[in-house]
């Protein structure tokens, strides 16, 4: 495991380095966001508008758990992502993966990041590169931090569940869930601790999607990752969540365990989202059928 | 650790040979596409195109391998023959009394070469220019957009003739201006593309890789755009060849000489009473050329061809 | 007295080279007054195809090349394209996915849908054209909708635009409505919406509906009947108590089990191994064989395609071992 980035906490007394640090490492949090707000302004005119993507956000991702962060489109959570790794300007507040600033990092700094957090998108249409092979988008992260091996890209491609004759062909050759496979193989190229994963079966057919889901938990458990997982659609996240988050227009509206969000949601916007989640039972139809006004 | 057993049960390609054949039912109506050989989806269109083109570039490679092949040899004493008229020269001869047939092959080799470097160097500067520009966007984009506002802006042939007034005019004159000039229509290409591909999640996974902006833009970056070059380039050809055979003509391109189709019709203007034949003849030429690259290259930029292509499936949210 | 809408083995394919291939099979259904029927299937499955087909809006190369497509007892399938244009809209009206494919980004919503009016009522007033198209944006519950109409496309949010095109489509009172995944790409909540706007404006005006999707949430909600469509054939038909409460062919069953929604927690998730095949790839016999894991699936399976039989009144699977059992 890379070593530990950051200030040591005061007061810690570093005794034989191996059992101290490495309790204090599990302790510190993957991704910790305080306050965190991004905005976006723009000018039409004369008239200024700032639009608040992100709003005052706290969020927290343990070391070892799937933090499901659900919203819609628009409310934010692909804004908050990109923040984390550093690709929007933070108008205030903060975020910091396992203990380093994010704003603040130095490009050192900011390589060791690129090494414990990595994303996994959405589109597996557009997600990879259509000129490539499969073995050579897996081997890309490794040649560009120049570890590469064939030995580690076979390795990777196991762990995906991808049989050797995939090596030579391009993207359009495969399937949609073949495709996000071969998105995960190449976010765990560079061994990171967390994944962050943009909506990633959305796109896929529903007797695959499941399939992936299977996949990233026995990953999980496998290669001890902490998931940040962003949904629009709670049902998905039912299996894999360890905490649930639910975002609307830039903000966290509600936090919890998955079973208590599931079961007792505090705030009417989640009942709203699981609400709107139609059960795939005839009989429990609602016997009211009317228009709500947009 | 053991290996993981792959996930699915089945996760193999099934064989295409396998896809049984669809035997045709009785009664009903064959299919208004048009079936050509194999897969390659060419159809008769793309075949005529294909054919012209065969008959114009066979002519230019092969004419030369006979032994009356003599493009530059005057006869003074027989200027001006009608094809047919002499069985020597297949085509008749010019006013200098040079072997039409002979000449043509040779034009042919000519136009089509330095139709080849314009197109290159236009497609290699637009390619670089627009890229640049697309990729990195803000000032650099705003700068080289009206670098190519004021090519636009430039009058090609008026250009060209003013230089070739100054400096004696020359293929290397020409090639130049129009390289200073043509980039633009590839530019533009290459901007768009570059725009989106800017966006794309396969662009930003390297970068978050620790990827640096010249392999970002070697490796994701410019082959798709390198792609859509080649296509524009296809296309391009016809109307190159145009553009070159009209500043031959006017006598600002390719120096006697040396023939190229499109001067060969500018010297013969003036005979064209007693003898059409040494205008029409070269006219053909272009005309193939033009006709066929333009109905091949459709195989490229047709719908279908587009259907072809790999392309997004709308399915998915809108973020 | 001929059923509304009559599809009897429809072949929609295209040639490539001198192979044929086939994207829908040898679908057939019926659909009554009134009556609403969900075809469900995945990518590849060749639903969205079948529903372009009835209307004659297939995208060149794809061709109906077999079987027959009839609205009251006429035939739509050779018809010329005068007559399906006077069909279009009137007796058949269609909602795509994409609300931004039937909405023109330049024209003002209410104008698009007062043209929809006059397509195929020509000589109504304008003012009458005006008082139409806000009631039926009133109708699919558009607010200040006097207003709203003169506003563009892109001033709209997903959801509304959908409203209006379902508005648009509902205009002429057609017979038959034809929607393909019109709520795929929505949001959760607004998709909920846009389901009720559907609901009711069928109640009021009774159209017989045709809905394409993958969702079988949405199916359970608002099919009267269900038709499971896989690799460009059916392979189960019935209502939808049948298709829910009884779910016979295997592929249906595991399409069930594997709903997220509905799963068990703890452990892992069901999931139907394998992938849909694509069109090219689709297998000798029984498309569904190479995932089938069905106990009485046998090597006979992979060899000659079996065709939808029925196995109680109403209630029709295509599977070989199915069949012979209620025979048997």
């Amino acid at each position: 495991m890379s070593p530990v980035i950051g200030p040591t906490p005061a007061g810690a007394q570093p005794r034989d380095g191996g059992r101290e640090r490495s309790a204090l490492e599990s302790s510190i949090d993957a991704i910790r966001a305080e306050g965190l707000t991004v905005e976006f302004t723009s000018r039409r005119g004369t008239r200024r508008q700032t639009l608040r993507a992100v709003d005052d956000v706290d969020l927290v991702l343990h070391q070892g758990e799937t933090l499901a962060l659900v919203g819609e489109s628009g409310c934010g959570k692909s804004t908050l992502v990109r923040t984390i790794f550093g690709l929007n300007p933070i108008a205030s507040g903060q975020v910091s993966v396992f203990g380093q600033d994010v704003a603040t990092a130095t490009p050192r700094q900011r390589l060791a990041m690129r090494r414990r957090i990595q994303m996994v998108f959405q589109d597996p249409f557009s997600s990879l590169n259509p000129h490539l092979t499969a073995h050579e988008i897996i081997a890309e992260p490794l040649r560009i931090n120049r570890v590469y091996s064939r030995e580690r890209v076979t390795e990777l491609f196991e762990q995906v569940g991808l049989t050797r004759d995939a090596f030579g062909k391009r993207p359009a050759e495969f399937s949609g869930g073949q495709r996000q496979r071969i998105g995960i193989a190449r976010a765990l190229a560079l061994d990171p601790d967390v994944l962050v994963l943009d909506e990633p079966v959305s796109a896929l057919d529903v007797s695959v999607q499941a399939q992936v889901l299977n996949l990233l938990a026995d990953l999980q458990e496998r290669l001890g990752l902490s998931y940040l997982f962003i949904a629009h659609d709670l049902s998905v996240i039912r299996h894999i969540a360890t905490r649930v988050a639910v975002m609307q227009r830039g903000r966290i509206v509600e936090l919890g365990t998955r079973d208590a969000v599931f079961d007792s949601p505090a705030h009417p916007y989640t009942s709203l989202l699981l609400g709107s989640v139609p059960i795939p039972d005839p009989h429990r139809r609602p016997t009211r059928l009317e228009a709500a006004p947009a | 650790m053991t290996a993981v057993q792959p996930l699915d049960g089945v996760d193999r390609e099934l064989d295409p040979a396998l896809v049984p054949v669809a035997p045709l039912e009785r009664g009903s109506r064959r299919p208004r596409t048009i079936r050509g050989p194999g897969s390659w989806g060419l159809g008769p269109w793309h075949w005529i195109g294909l054919a012209m083109l065969t008959l114009v570039v066979g002519y230019s490679l092969l004419y030369p391998l006979l032994p009356s092949y003599d493009p530059y040899g005057q006869d003074l004493g027989r200027i001006l023959l009608t094809p047919g008229a002499d069985p020597a020269h297949l085509f008749g001869t010019d006013s200098l009394g040079r072997d039409t047939a002979s000449r043509l092959a040779l034009a042919g080799r000519v136009t089509v070469g330095v139709v080849a470097v314009i197109i290159v160097v236009n497609a290699l500067i637009g390619m670089v220019v627009g890229t640049v520009a697309g990729y990195f966007g803000g000032r650099l984009d705003n700068a080289m957009m009206a670098l190519a506002d004021v090519q636009l802006a430039l009058p090609m042939i008026l250009v060209l003739t003013a230089l070739a007034a100054t400096f004696g005019p020359s293929i290397k004159l020409m090639v130049i201006v129009l390289a200073v000039t043509y980039w633009v229509g590839y530019a533009r290409v290459a901007r768009t593309s570059a725009m989106s591909l800017r966006q794309r999640d396969f662009v930003l996974a390297p970068a978050l890789q620790g990827a640096r902006t010249p392999r970002i833009l070697r490796v994701h970056v410019l082959p798709t755009v390198f792609s859509q070059m080649l296509i524009l380039a296809s296309t391009d050809v016809g109307a190159v060849i145009l553009l070159m055979s009209s500043f031959d003509y006017l006598g600002l391109g390719v120096q006697p000489p040396v023939p190229s189709w499109g001067s060969m019709i500018g010297e013969s203007q003036k005979y064209l009473r007693q003898n059409p034949a040494q205008a029409i003849v070269p006219g053909v030429a272009i005309f193939l050329a033009v006709a066929g690259m333009n109905l091949f290259s459709q195989r490229f930029t047709s719908e279908r061809a587009a259907a072809r292509r790999p392309s997004r499936r709308a399915r998915g949210r809108k973020e | 007295m001929p059923e509304l809408l009559e599809v009897e083995n429809l072949r929609v394919g295209y040639t490539e080279g001198d192979r044929e291939i086939a994207v829908v099979e040898d679908v057939s259904f019926t659909l009554s007054e009134g009556e609403s029927l969900c075809i469900v299937g995945e990518s590849g499955s060749g639903k969205s195809v079948t529903a372009l087909a009835v209307l004659g809006l297939l995208p060149r190369p794809l061709e109906v090349i077999g079987g027959s497509i009839r609205l009251r007892g006429r035939e739509l399938r050779d018809a010329p394209e005068k007559e399906l244009r006077a069909i279009r809209g009137k007796d058949v009206a269609m909602v795509f996915q994409d609300p931004m494919s039937s909405l023109n980004p330049v024209r003002r919503v209410g104008d698009q849908i007062g043209r929809a009016i006059l397509a195929h009522r020509p000589r109504t007033p304008r003012g009458q054209v005006r008082a139409q198209v806000e009631e039926i944006l009133a109708r699919v519950g558009i607010a200040e909708p006097r207003e709203r109409m003169r506003s563009y496309p892109h001033q709209w949010s997903g959801g509304m635009r959908q409203r209006a095109v379902i508005g648009m489509a509902m205009a002429n009172d057609p017979a038959v409505l034809l929607a393909d995944e019109p709520t795929t790409a929505l949001d959760v909540t607004v998709q909920a919406q846009v389901v009720q706007v559907l609901a009711q404006q069928r109640a009021a005006t009774g159209a017989a509906m045709v809905m394409i999707t993958h969702d079988l949430g949405l199916v359970a909600q608002i099919a009267d009947r269900v038709a499971v469509m896989y690799a460009g054939r059916f392979v189960e038909t019935g209502t939808v108590w049948d298709v829910f409460d009884d779910p016979r062919h295997p592929y249906t069953r595991g399409l069930l089990d594997s709903l997220l929604t509905t799963q068990n927690l703890g452990g892992r998730a069901y999931a139907i191994p394998g992938s849909p095949p694509s069109v090219h790839g689709r297998p000798d016999g029984c498309p569904f064989a190479p995932r089938c894991g069905s106990p009485l699936r046998t090597d006979a399976c992979a060899e000659g395609r079996p065709a939808l039989e029925l196995l109680t009144p109403g209630h029709a699977a295509a599977c070989t071992p199915l069949t012979a059992l209620v025979h048997a």
